[in-house]
């Protein structure tokens, strides 16, 4: 595997190598954050079955940071609760990747953000409100 | 989705879907959002959102926007808002904005 200065080797082999990349064409829940004005944008998509995650993907447009994040999120969500999932924090995915640089923690952040951006969605779409 | 659907999504509680929101709304060209990219741009805690505020404004290139544009060009905590705002300025106006 080649590796990338600072960043661990888990960051590399999940830029590398991103677990559940893709979109479900007939997502319960879709989360967009971020935007190419800031940089990155990222895009998880779920699918929900008795108020698990049941099934996750992700589409992530940026640095090599934000798509180890990304992958990284989506793994450590997958079968989870909805609960569960949105106690999943940006510390967590740093911490499982074997931590980031500094100047790459907004993209752990903008990963957590996704994740609670498709549940919110899902929660709206239950609710009868719309989604995306 | 539609317009309504990115003003709505502006009130987000979570900050990247406010910037996403924001950037769609610049890119749609909807002026029907100028007055809540303004709000946003002044007010919102969260850097990415006031900066992509700001690029919608320039984007959208409604007047009403300039104030909080020169406002948020000399004063915002933020150096990347700063200039953002600056850059935004410029396209809006046609003047080019200084330091």
């Amino acid at each position: 595997m080649t590796t990338f200065g600072w960043y661990t080797d888990k960051v590399c082999e999940h830029y590398q190598n991103p677990r559940n990349v893709g979109q479900i064409e007939d997502a319960d829940g879709t989360g967009v954050v971020g935007n190419p004005v800031c940089g990155d944008m990222m895009m998880i998509t779920i699918k929900v079955e008795d108020g698990r995650i049941a099934d996750i993907k992700f589409k992530t447009f940026g640095c090599g940071a934000a798509i180890a994040t990304t992958s990284m999120v989506t793994e450590l969500v997958k079968g989870k609760t909805l609960e569960e999932a949105l106690q999943v924090t940006n510390k967590d995915v740093a911490d499982a990747l074997g931590g980031l640089p500094p100047i790459k923690v907004h993209c752990s952040l903008l990963a957590e953000e996704a994740i609670r951006a498709a549940i919110e969605d899902y929660r709206e779409r239950q609710a009868g409100g719309g989604g995306t | 989705m539609e317009a309504a659907g990115w003003l709505r999504k502006l009130e987000s509680r979570i900050a990247g879907v406010r910037s996403h929101a924001a950037w769609q709304l610049g890119r749609l060209g909807e002026t029907g959002a100028v007055p809540a990219l303004i709000r946003l741009l002044e007010s919102d805690e969260n850097e990415d959102v006031r900066l992509t505020a700001a690029w919608a404004l320039g984007e959208l290139g409604d007047v009403r926007a300039v104030p909080a544009l020169e406002a948020a060009g000399e004063r915002d905590a933020s150096a990347d808002v700063r200039s953002q705002a600056r850059e935004a300025l410029h396209r809006l106006t046609g003047e080019k904005g200084g330091e």
